[in-house]
C-alpha cells in the first residue's frame, strides 16, 4: 500500500523529513549546489518542474547542517509576487510597496533560518508579526502602512543579517530567492532585479531562480557582470540521465515498487526520456499508473498488486503530460495578453517546426532520427520572443549554435520528446514501438538536423506584420490604441488603463488548471468555486474538501495548481 | 565726408516695434465651477486633442515641446486650485498656513473670494521640493505617498528648463541631475508622440494621486480633527462633507465610469462615519 503524498511534485510542498529522503543528486548538480552555497550572485534558469526549488532547498539544507565557517542560508519563495501587481495599476508608489514586500519576505526567511539555528528569543512572535505584514501587503492593504513606521529599509535588513551572521558565527549570507523571475509583470521584473543588484554585498550573495525565455532583466542589470547565469535544465543526453531518473523514482516509491516498475524497463525508459529532463513530469506520469486503479483505493492508499505498468498507459501518460506543456504555452495568452498574436503565430511556427523535422527524419535510420532544428541568424526580436515562450513552456530547448561558414550561423533548438511521441516525428510508422523510441532517444545524433530560416517557419510572411501587439482598446469608448506607447485615448482623451495581469489570471475558469474537465465540472457544480481566485481564497481548502472525491491530497494538489498558475 | 559702410554688414536692420494695447492680449474669463481635478482633465483633453496626429507630432518637435510646457503649466495650475480650494474649506489647513506670507501685489489685485489663490501665485509648482513643502506648510499633509511620482515629475521639470530657457539645449546642471551619459556633443530635448504621452501620463498621475491624498486626509479631519474644534457644529456635518465632495469628486471620471468604488455622496459619508466609529 502506498500513500499519495509520494507524488507531491513541487519541492516547496514536500515536508522537511521527506525532502531529504526523496531527493537525489545528479552529478551535474554538485557543481550547481556548490555555486549556490558559495559567494557571488547567481541566476539559475530552467522551466517549470526541472528542479530549481529542489536545488535551492538542497543548498539550504546543506548549509544549515554545515560547520560554522560556511554561509548562512536564507530561503525565500516569491511565487505570490503577482498578488502585488494590481498595485502598479492603482498606486503611484507601487514600486516602493513591492520593494517593502521583497524586504519583508527576505526578513521572514532570515527569521526562519534563525529559528533553525535556535539562536533568537521570541522568534515565533517575530515571525507571525512579519507574516502579517507580508499578508497585508499581498492583500494591497497599503492604508495600514502609509502612516506607520513599519517600513523596512535595505540598510535595516543588512543590519539584521549581519547580527544573525555574528550569532551563528557564519561569514556570509546566501539568499536563495526562489520563483524570482516575476515573469508576467514587466514592472515587477525591473524592480526585482534592481533589488537583486542592490542587496548584493561582500557578505550577502543573492541567488535567484527564474524561468527561461520570459525573464527580462532591468536595463541596469547585466548578466555576467551583476550575476552569473546557470542553466539547470538536465538534458536527456547528459551522462547518467536515466540512472538519475531511476533514483528519483526509487527514493520516492521505495525499492520494492521501483523494482516492479523496472521489470518493464522499456516502458520505464520511455517515460524517463519523455519527461525530457523534468523530474516533476516523470512523477506526474508515473502517478497516472496509480490513478488508473482508483476503485482500489482504501483509506487514501492504493493496492500495488493491481498496478499494470504497460505501454498503452505509458503512451497515454506521455501524451497527457505533453498536453500540459501545450497548455502552459497557451496560458501565456492570459498571462501576457499583449503577446496574444505572437503566441498564435508561434503555434503555427511550432507546427511547421514539427513538420520539418518529421520530413527530415523520413530518410534516416532508427538510430539517426533528429529531434532538433537549426534556425539561421539573424532571428528577429519578435521571433526570438516566441522562441523564449517555447522555452518557458518546455516545448523547445536551446542546444547552442553552429557556424556553417558561408552558410551562416544557426541556433539549434530541440523538440520536447513528448512532442516527438505525440506527433510521431520519429519513424513516421503507424505501429508504435517503445523499443525503437528508446533506441532513438538514446542515440541523439549531434550534427543531424534540418536547417531553416525564420521566415520559412512563419509562411514567408513579414515578421513585423505578423507579430503585432494585442493592445487593449480604450475602456470607455472602445477606440483602438494607436501604439504601445499611447497613454491616452485619441478619441475621448481618457487615460488608457493597462489591465491587471493578476486580475485577468485569477478570474479564469478553473478548467484552465491542469485537472480533468470532469473534475473541474464536479468542483463547480458541488461548491461555490468557479474561478482560480475562488480556490486561492478558499482558506484551509474547506470549500474544495466539500466536493465529492476531493480528499486532503487532491485539495492540496488543486490548491498548488492554482498557486502555480499565478507564479 | 562719406560714411564708410561696415556697421550694417552683418544683419538686416529693424525699426520701431511696440506691444499693441495690452487688452488685445488678454481676455476676461470666469473660473470654471468645477473640482480642480476636472479643470485639469478639461484642459488636458484640449491639449491632447492637438497631439493626436502622431505623424505630424513626430515631425514637429517644437510643437511637441511647447505642448509639454502647457502640460506642466496645467499641472502647476491644478496645485494652485487644489491648495486654494482646500484652504477655503479646511480649518486645520487654515491654522497651519496662517503664518505663511502673501505677496502684497497679489493681495491687492485679487478680490476677497480669490484671496487664497494669491498665496500661491508667486511661486512655481514645477519642482518636487516646492510641492512637498507646500503640502506641509499650507495643508499640513505629508506627501510621502507621492514621492515616486514626484521624482518622475521632477525629471519632466528638468526637461522643461531646457525648453523654456535654452531653446531645448540641455544645460549641464539639468544633465547631471538627470544622470545623462556624458558626450562631446550638445544635447537637445526631443519630444515625439510617445514621449509626449509619457509626460502627459506623469502629470495626470501626479494630479490624480494628489487629489486622492488630500481627499482622504480631509475626510479623516472631517471625521476626527474638525469635530474637536470649539467651532464645530454637528448640524453642519453634512454641509461640510458636501464641500469636501464638491472639491475632490470628479464628475468627469464618474461620467466615464472610471471610479473604482462607485458610491453616492451620502453612502460615502456613511462609510466614512462607519470607519471612524461615528455611527
Amino acid at each position: 500500500m502506498i500513500d499519495f503524498e509520494i507524488f507531491t511534485q513541487q519541492a516547496e510542498y514536500i515536508p522537511g523529513e521527506s525532502f531529504s529522503k526523496w531527493t537525489v543528486t545528479h552529478n551535474d548538480e554538485l557543481q550547481i549546489i556548490k555555486k549556490l552555497t558559495q559567494g557571488g550572485a547567481k541566476i539559475i534558469v530552467g522551466p517549470r518542474g526541472c528542479g530549481k526549488t529542489t536545488l535551492m532547498k538542497k543548498a539550504y539544507n546543506s548549509l544549515i547542517n554545515a560547520n560554522s565557517n560556511s554561509s548562512l542560508p536564507v530561503y525565500v519563495n516569491f511565487k505570490s509576487s503577482l498578488k502585488l501587481e494590481p498595485l502598479y495599476r492603482s498606486n503611484t508608489n507601487a514600486a516602493f510597496w513591492f520593494n517593502q514586500w521583497l524586504l519583508f519576505k527576505v526578513y521572514l526567511g532570515l527569521l526562519e533560518s534563525a529559528k533553525a539555528f535556535k539562536i533568537e528569543q521570541d522568534i515565533d512572535n517575530k515571525i507571525s508579526t512579519i507574516e502579517e505584514i507580508v499578508n497585508n501587503l499581498e492583500m494591497a492593504r497599503i492604508d495600514l502602512f502609509e502612516n506607520s513606521d513599519k517600513h523596512l529599509s535595505l540598510s535595516k535588513l543588512e543590519h539584521h543579517i549581519s547580527q544573525i551572521l555574528t550569532d551563528t558565527k557564519r561569514t556570509r549570507c546566501v539568499l536563495l530567492l526562489d520563483d524570482a523571475g516575476h515573469a508576467f509583470s514587466d514592472e515587477q521584473q525591473h524592480d526585482f532585479f534592481e533589488f537583486f543588484r542592490e542587496i548584493k554585498t561582500k557578505s550577502i550573495s543573492p541567488k535567484a531562480a527564474v524561468y527561461p525565455g520570459v525573464t527580462s532583466y532591468s536595463s541596469a542589470f547585466h548578466i555576467g557582470h551583476d550575476a552569473e547565469e546557470i542553466d539547470v535544465w538536465l538534458k536527456p543526453s547528459s551522462n547518467g540521465y536515466l540512472d538519475f531518473m531511476y533514483e528519483i523514482l526509487e527514493s520516492r516509491l521505495g525499492k520494492e515498487i521501483f523494482n516492479k516498475i523496472k521489470s518493464e524497463k522499456t516502458v520505464l525508459d520511455f517515460l524517463c526520456f519523455s519527461a525530457y529532463g523534468i523530474p516533476r513530469a516523470l512523477l506526474n506520469m508515473v502517478s497516472s499508473f496509480f490513478k488508473e486503479e482508483e476503485e482500489n483505493i482504501t483509506d487514501g492508499k492504493i493496492n500495488l498488486s493491481k498496478i499494470k505498468f504497460d505501454s498503452n498507459i505509458a503512451l497515454k501518460a506521455v501524451r497527457e503530460n505533453y498536453e500540459n506543456n501545450l497548455k502552459i504555452y497557451e496560458s501565456l495568452k492570459i498571462k501576457l495578453p499583449l503577446y496574444k498574436n505572437f503566441i498564435d503565430t508561434g503555434s503555427t511556427a511550432f507546427e511547421e517546426i514539427q513538420k520539418i523535422i518529421k520530413d527530415f527524419n523520413k530518410k534516416n535510420k532508427v538510430e539517426s532520427q533528429s529531434s532538433s532544428i537549426a534556425i539561421q541568424r539573424p532571428i528577429s526580436p519578435e521571433f526570438s520572443k516566441v522562441l523564449g515562450f517555447f522555452q518557458y513552456s518546455g516545448l523547445l530547448a536551446p542546444r547552442g549554435t553552429t557556424n556553417r561558414g558561408n552558410k551562416g550561423v544557426y541556433e539549434i533548438y530541440e523538440l520536447h520528446y513528448g512532442a516527438i511521441v505525440d506527433r510521431n516525428i520519429f519513424f513516421s510508422s503507424r505501429g508504435l514501438s517503445l523499443e525503437n523510441y528508446c533506441l532513438a532517444f538514446n542515440n541523439r545524433p549531434n550534427h543531424l538536423y534540418p536547417r531553416h530560416k525564420e521566415t520559412g517557419l512563419i509562411g514567408n510572411n513579414d515578421p513585423s506584420k505578423l507579430f503585432t501587439l494585442a493592445l487593449p482598446p480604450c475602456e470607455v469608448c472602445r477606440t483602438k490604441r494607436l501604439s504601445n506607447e499611447a497613454r491616452f485615448c485619441v478619441n475621448c482623451g481618457i487615460k488608457l488603463k493597462d489591465f491587471s495581469v493578476f486580475e485577468n489570471i485569477v478570474s479564469q475558469d478553473i478548467e484552465k488548471l491542469p485537472i480533468t474537465l470532469n473534475r473541474a465540472k464536479s468542483i463547480k457544480s458541488s461548491s461555490k468555486i468557479k474561478t482560480i481566485k475562488d480556490i486561492l481564497m478558499d482558506y484551509d481548502n474547506k470549500e474544495l474538501r466539500s466536493v465529492p472525491m476531493v480528499g486532503p491530497h487532491w485539495a492540496k494538489t488543486i490548491k498548488s495548481y492554482a498557486e502555480e498558475f499565478i507564479a | 565726408m562719406s560714411i564708410i559702410p561696415w556697421r550694417n554688414s552683418v544683419s538686416q536692420t529693424v525699426g520701431v516695434e511696440k506691444l499693441a494695447s495690452i487688452d488685445k492680449f488678454l481676455k476676461n474669463t470666469r473660473s470654471p465651477q468645477m473640482a480642480p481635478i476636472d479643470i485639469f482633465y478639461t484642459s488636458l483633453k484640449e491639449i491632447l486633442s492637438l497631439a493626436n496626429n502622431t505623424a505630424y507630432f513626430n515631425s514637429h518637435e517644437l510643437t511637441a515641446c511647447n505642448l509639454v510646457l502647457s502640460l506642466i503649466a496645467l499641472t502647476e495650475n491644478f496645485f494652485r486650485n487644489l491648495f486654494n480650494e482646500t484652504l477655503k474649506i479646511c480649518p486645520s489647513s487654515q491654522k497651519v498656513s496662517c503664518t505663511n506670507s502673501i505677496n502684497l501685489g497679489s493681495a491687492i489685485w485679487h478680490n476677497k473670494t480669490n484671496l487664497h489663490r494669491a498665496a500661491f501665485e508667486h511661486f512655481s509648482f514645477a519642482d518636487m521640493k516646492k510641492i512637498n513643502s507646500s503640502f506641509k506648510s499650507y495643508l499640513d499633509i505629508d506627501a510621502k505617498s507621492l514621492s515616486a511620482i514626484l521624482v518622475e515629475f521632477d525629471k519632466v521639470c528638468e526637461l522643461r528648463h531646457a525648453i523654456v530657457h535654452s531653446d531645448r539645449f540641455l544645460a549641464g546642471k539639468n544633465a547631471l541631475y538627470l544622470e545623462v551619459n556624458r558626450t562631446d556633443e550638445e544635447i537637445r530635448v526631443f519630444i515625439g508622440n510617445a514621449e509626449f504621452q509619457n509626460i502627459a501620463s506623469i502629470c495626470n498621475n501626479l494630479v490624480v494621486s494628489s487629489n486622492h491624498l488630500v481627499y482622504v486626509e480631509l475626510c479623516k479631519r472631517w471625521a476626527i480633527d474638525w469635530r474637536k474644534s470649539p467651532s464645530w457644529t454637528p448640524a453642519n456635518e453634512e454641509e461640510l462633507f458636501n464641500k469636501i465632495w464638491a472639491t475632490y469628486y470628479s464628475k468627469i471620471d464618474a461620467k466615464n465610469r472610471t471610479i473604482p468604488e462607485k458610491l453616492t455622496k451620502k453612502k460615502c459619508m456613511k462609510n466614512i462615519k462607519k470607519e471612524y466609529g461615528l455611527t
